[in-house]
């Protein structure tokens, strides 16, 4: 028994090739392409807090670029017993309310009036039960986004549901604060006072969307992951997390598994095909028109959990540390200017009121 | 936006110029030298006619079966006559001298000389092909066959040319194979199921022994679930579907499995990189009874394991197929055959989701011939399958179970007379959808089993076939077939509100049926097809038929899965039903060397299924809430040039095809894309493919397969807007875009003898040699910070593919 040798030979060539594996691979299309530009999106939320509601009215633009504010809506909280609310335009598009909340097993609706049109939501009802939530971080070196180690922070939440028949629909947000000190240079004579710190917010893992409800099972207890996000220098001093937890209704509910599935497409053989997620607000004088957007009512509850440069396993850069010597302007500009740090995320030099509470 | 996605953008330059390069060159050709067996018939003096009978039956030489369609060569030319399904013939020939062969694809042809001077029977033995010589001149059986059959749009094929195509893993496959052939294709890979001509894949018949296989597929599409070690050929009807075919509106494809040998046990290993395969045959009583049994398991967990990919490293993927067929002779007249096919498969991604699924069938079949002139084959089956889809963790563990059972019998006879064959019988299947179940998927899942219950029905359908043969040059196949439909109790039939469109939110009241008949459906289902073979090489054919589907697929992913759901006909479902027509020329070059053939079809089914956007199709007890049924219209016309003998063999094969639907509600709410028309999942309208064959002497062969088509359709994005920070893609109609235009091109190199004295075979094969990174689909993406989405589109297979399998056979 021997093996042919020209045979042989070509087996050594194949080898090499052999060992190219099977892999899936996914590719960003290197085309721009037009999108429709003028579709009205109205979004609302409306909860049992003590906080500002805020509603959001805006039109798509080409190119798929970020929608545009609309500026000259008139934008009305409607209750069943016929009260009108107004909002109030606080530019680029948001329309706020404050020193108002909602009441459970109550029903609310938008009305937006713009450009002579009348677009009204239906009645949504708040919900009766929440849950309690309870939170929990972690530090590690993992795959994220990409499939090499790199550090991430995590959070982690378990909430406990109360005991009863009634169906409890479920939504989570989740928000991070995080405090940021600016250089202040040690002068003589008469010195300005240090900078106020900045307070940055932005959403943790925005296409994260946690939903679940209790229908068809008998757990009361869910734990999940509320968001993931890179470690880098926001973790320099105190670092909050916010997780807001939305008992909504059961409409509400299917339209946000509707976004789940459209954000989420990943173009799989199991994806869902994707279609038009349509919300509960209509032109009441063309019903014909398409209206992107919902306006939601909750009970809502939130817990916040707070980390700093203690707890975190890895190397963090301070780049606004004070070096003697070092001149003013060889600080980044993030060390002097809050918005260079924010790049465009939500800041303020107060800081919430519940800053140190606990 | 994606305008360079749309029809009509044949980007990719296709190399016609190295396929006429291939098939100019016309080395290694080899003329076989052929012997002829002198016999001679005489009739007594006062029978002196001018015309005499031949007659006789063929048979095949390794295990003495019966073998139909046997070409009848005499005097050079073919006759238009095949031996029938009990490998018999029956031809009238001048007095005189005559030279008659007998040729089928992939068998050795016999010559015969005969001085006719009285009625003879002339019985005869085909051998195998025998590989180094005849493989030049496998082809041209089955050319003539194309321009003699009565029947269009009809495509087969043997082991030996499935082989040749080059396949994933290494594998002789079915479906690879056919989607190299005009008119059939697929959404994608990993997609499982046939798109042909323009159909969904659920509405083709597929069989196996004529029996109804209704899961046919391993690892998500990529692979059939027939063993090339057990498959004898195929036969796919995609034109005029005779009658004794039904349940299925577009197309159908019956699978022959081998038999096993009579005269001698073979035994046949075979490790590959990917999957490991052992076969056995033999006879259990010397020329009476053949046995054979073929397994195949997968190992491609390893493979996995060296992906760059956590994900992808936590998956698993195994699937195994196991064939049995057992056969007994009482007598030349009397036979019974036995099959069994079963296959699993399990799929796991990560710890996020996974599928299993398996399948049994099994078949009785009886083959008795009840005189020269009459023969009846019954057949019973039985067949089962499970679907498993899972979700290993998170909260709630759990699984979904649904499946169907099935009863199939038929019985059919054959009437041969001078100059037509009559087919007639009877088919029945009893389908038993097996209840879909939740269940928690581990004792810490809170989830609470919950039981939807599932419909039974039962189809019956009489049937009726004649092949009329007046003359050489005509011959006309007509059928009729009366499919029959009833759904029984027990099921749920909903109410609705009336002028309301059905959805969960109309339900006004719910009847419930514990027993008897709740409804049914019927329809007579002409076929007819002819041939006109104005001289040796010149032929016309054309078609007709109408066909019944009361069974078809649910599933709302973006293709066909394996683990779809079968659905019964039911009050609110209602039957598909097709009419095809199809009408084609056919000519043969240089003594049927080049064959050619241009065919066109048209097809209309009404109440074709589509989905409402996000529908709910699991454990919903009313599945018509989540359903909308349309008109659909396929047309096209499929060009194809095959090169039959000599050193380089192939085809090339040209599909221009449409595939669009709309829906036919009177609810404007619940229309898909405002009831306009639009392109189904699989409408590709250009599709090309070259296969070739370098017969490189020594049992050597190098093939290449090549593949493109446009693009499948895709929803695209109209615009996107922010709900409170998150960006949401907001989508246009359905199918509005195309994703890239797909292109592969696969290599094989089949060698004999790779290690000597030894019966052995390698298989070196790369799947996707370019590595092109064909899309499946599209999605889109916010991009890091920047506000806007964009697409990326994912690929299945993003790399060469490449594969080794060796083969040893032994004999004793």
């Amino acid at each position: 028994m021997s093996i042919k040798p020209n045979i042989l030979n070509r087996l050594f060539i194949f080898m090499p090739v052999y060992f190219l594996l099977l892999t899936s691979c996914i590719e960003r299309l290197d085309f721009l392409g037009d999108t429709d530009e003028g579709q009205l999106v109205i979004y609302g939320l409306f909860t049992d807090s003590d906080e500002k509601h805020l509603v959001n009215v805006s039109r798509t633009v080409n190119f798929g670029f970020a929608p545009n504010g609309v500026f000259n809506a008139q934008v009305t909280l409607l209750t069943k017993t016929g009260v009108r609310i107004p909002y109030f335009n606080t530019g680029n598009g948001n329309y706020e309310l404050w020193g108002i909340q909602a009441e459970e097993g109550e029903s609310y609706a938008l009305e937006v009036i713009l450009d002579g049109n009348t677009y009204l939501s239906k009645f949504e009802k708040v919900p009766l039960y929440s849950a309690e939530d309870k939170l929990s971080f972690a530090f590690s070196n993992e795959p994220f986004i990409n499939n090499s180690n790199t550090p991430v922070f995590s959070v982690f939440a378990e909430s406990i549901l109360p005991e009863t028949l009634d169906p409890i629909y479920l939504r989570w947000q989740s928000e991070e604060t995080y405090l940021w000190t600016r250089i202040w240079l040690p002068c003589t004579g008469l010195c300005p006072p240090p900078p106020p710190n900045c307070f940055i917010s932005d959403v943790i893992e925005p296409t994260r969307i946690n939903l679940f409800d209790v229908s068809g099972t008998k757990t009361r207890s869910t734990t999940f992951t509320v968001g993931r996000r890179f470690i880098d220098n926001s973790f320099i001093s105190t670092f909050y997390v916010s997780v807001r937890q939305l008992s909504i209704n059961r409409e509400a509910y299917e339209y946000w598994q509707k976004i789940k599935i459209v954000v989420n497409n990943q173009g799989s053989l199991f994806d869902i095909p994707p279609a038009p997620v349509f919300g509960n607000i209509s032109n009441i004088d063309d019903p014909d028109e398409i209206i992107l957007g919902y306006f939601e009512v909750a009970k809502t509850r939130i817990t916040r959990i707070k980390t700093t440069s203690a707890d975190v396993p890895f190397f963090l850069n301070r780049p606004c540390e004070f070096i003697v010597g070092k001149p003013a302007a060889d600080y980044a500009p993030e060390c002097v200017k809050c918005e260079e740090r924010a790049l465009g995320k939500k800041w303020t030099t107060e800081a919430p009121d519940w800053w140190n509470l606990d | 936006m994606f305008s360079n996605f749309r029809p009509g953008n044949l980007n990719h330059s296709i190399p016609g110029a190295l396929f006429f390069l291939f098939f100019s060159l016309s080395v290694f050709q080899i003329q076989a030298q052929n012997e002829f067996t002198e016999l001679i018939f005489r009739a007594a003096p006062e029978n002196k006619k001018t015309k005499y009978i031949l007659t006789g039956e063929i048979r095949n030489e390794n295990n003495l079966e019966l073998l139909p369609g046997v070409a009848i060569h005499v005097d050079g030319f073919f006759t238009g006559i095949n031996s029938d399904k009990n490998g018999q013939y029956f031809i009238l020939l001048d007095s005189g001298r005559h030279r008659i062969v007998f040729r089928q694809f992939g068998k050795k042809a016999n010559f015969y000389q005969i001085d006719l001077y009285g009625d003879g029977v002339l019985n005869s033995q085909l051998g195998s092909l025998q590989f180094e010589l005849e493989m030049f001149t496998l082809r041209s059986e089955e050319k003539e066959r194309v321009i003699k059959s009565p029947i269009t749009g009809v495509t087969k094929m043997n082991i030996d040319e499935i082989k040749m195509v080059p396949a994933l893993m290494g594998e002789p496959d079915v479906f690879n194979v056919l989607q190299s052939m005009p008119g059939v294709t697929s959404v994608g890979e990993g997609s499982s199921g046939l798109n042909i001509r323009g159909g969904q894949a659920d509405q083709n018949l597929i069989l196996m022994n004529e029996t109804i296989v209704l899961s046919n597929s391993h690892a998500l599409g990529f692979l059939s679930s027939f063993n090339g070690d057990a498959l004898q050929s195929f036969s796919l009807y995609k034109g005029a579907v005779p009658s004794y075919f039904g349940g299925r509106s577009s197309s159908a494809l019956n699978i022959e499995m081998r038999k096993g040998n009579k005269e001698k046990w073979l035994y046949s290993g075979s490790l590959g990189t990917a999957i490991s395969k052992l076969m056995v045959e033999g006879p259990i009583k010397p020329e009476k009874t053949g046995l054979i049994a073929a397994v195949r398991n997968s190992n491609a967990n390893w493979i996995l394991n060296r992906v760059d990919e956590i994900d992808v490293q936590k998956s698993q993927i195994r699937f195994h197929d196991i064939y049995l067929g057992l056969d007994h002779k009482f007598s030349d007249k009397n036979s019974l055959e036995l099959n069994l096919l079963n296959t699993g498969d399990y799929f796991r991604f990560s710890d996020q989701f996974g599928f299993e699924w398996n399948n049994l069938v099994t078949s009785l079949t009886s083959r008795n011939l009840l005189n020269d002139n009459l023969s009846l084959v019954g057949m019973a089956a039985y067949g089962t399958f499970n679907n498993g889809f899972f979700e290993p963790s998170g909260t709630d563990p759990s699984r979904i179970d649904n499946g169907l059972d099935y009863f199939q019998g038929k019985i059919s006879g054959l009437w041969t007379m001078k100059k037509i064959d009559i087919v007639f019988g009877a088919e029945v299947v009893q389908y038993q959808m097996k209840p879909e179940r939740l269940s928690p998927n581990n004792s810490e899942s809170g989830i609470i089993s919950k039981e939807v219950p599932k419909q039974r029905g039962l189809e019956f359908a009489p049937f009726l076939s004649a092949d009329w043969n007046p003359s050489e040059k005509i011959s006309i196949s007509a059928g009729l077939r009366f499919s029959n439909y009833h759904q029984f109790g027990p099921d749920s039939i909903f109410r609705y509100e009336e002028g309301l469109p059905i959805s969960r939110l109309t339900i006004k009241d719910v009847d419930f049926v514990e027993s008897g008949k709740i409804i049914s459906y019927n329809g007579f289902e002409p076929r007819i097809s002819f041939r006109w073979t104005f001289d040796e090489v010149n032929t016309i054919k054309g078609g007709y038929s109408v066909m019944n589907q009361y069974l078809q697929t649910i599933s709302n992913a973006t293709g066909p899965s394996p683990i779809d759901l079968w659905q019964l006909s039911t009050t609110y479902i209602l039957p598909q039903r097709s009419h095809n027509f199809s009408l084609g020329y056919f000519r043969n070059f240089k003594e049927n060397e080049w064959s050619t053939s241009l065919d066109g079809f048209y097809r209309n089914t009404a109440n074709q299924l589509e989905y409402r956007d996000f529908a709910d199709l699991f454990l919903n007890q009313h599945l018509e809430t989540e359903l909308i049924q349309g008109e659909g219209i396929a047309y096209g016309a499929e060009f194809m040039v095959q090169k039959n003998m000599g050193g380089i063999t192939g085809w090339l094969a040209y599909t221009f095809s449409r595939s669009l639907i709309r829906t036919t509600s009177e609810f404007s709410e619940i229309q898909v894309n405002r009831g306009n028309w639009f392109p189904t999942n699989f409408d590709k309208p250009h599709i090309i493919s070259l296969v070739t064959n370098f017969h490189l002497g020594n049992s050597r062969t190098f093939n290449t397969n090549l593949n493109f088509s446009i693009g499948r359709p895709v929803t695209g994005l109209n615009s996107n807007y922010s709900l409170g920070g998150l960006f949401v893609p907001n989508f246009g109609d359905r199918n509005q875009f195309r994703i890239p235009n797909y292109f592969r091109i696969d290599i094989s190199y089949l060698a004999n003898g790779f290690i000597r004295k030894w019966d052995d075979k390698i298989n070196f094969s790369i799947y996707n040699l370019t590595g092109r990174r064909n899309a499946y689909s599209v999605f889109f993406q916010r991009e890091g910070n920047v506000p806007r989405l964009v697409p990326y589109q994912i690929s299945i297979l993003g790399a060469a593919f490449p594969s080794i399998t060796y083969t040893v056979s032994f004999s004793k």
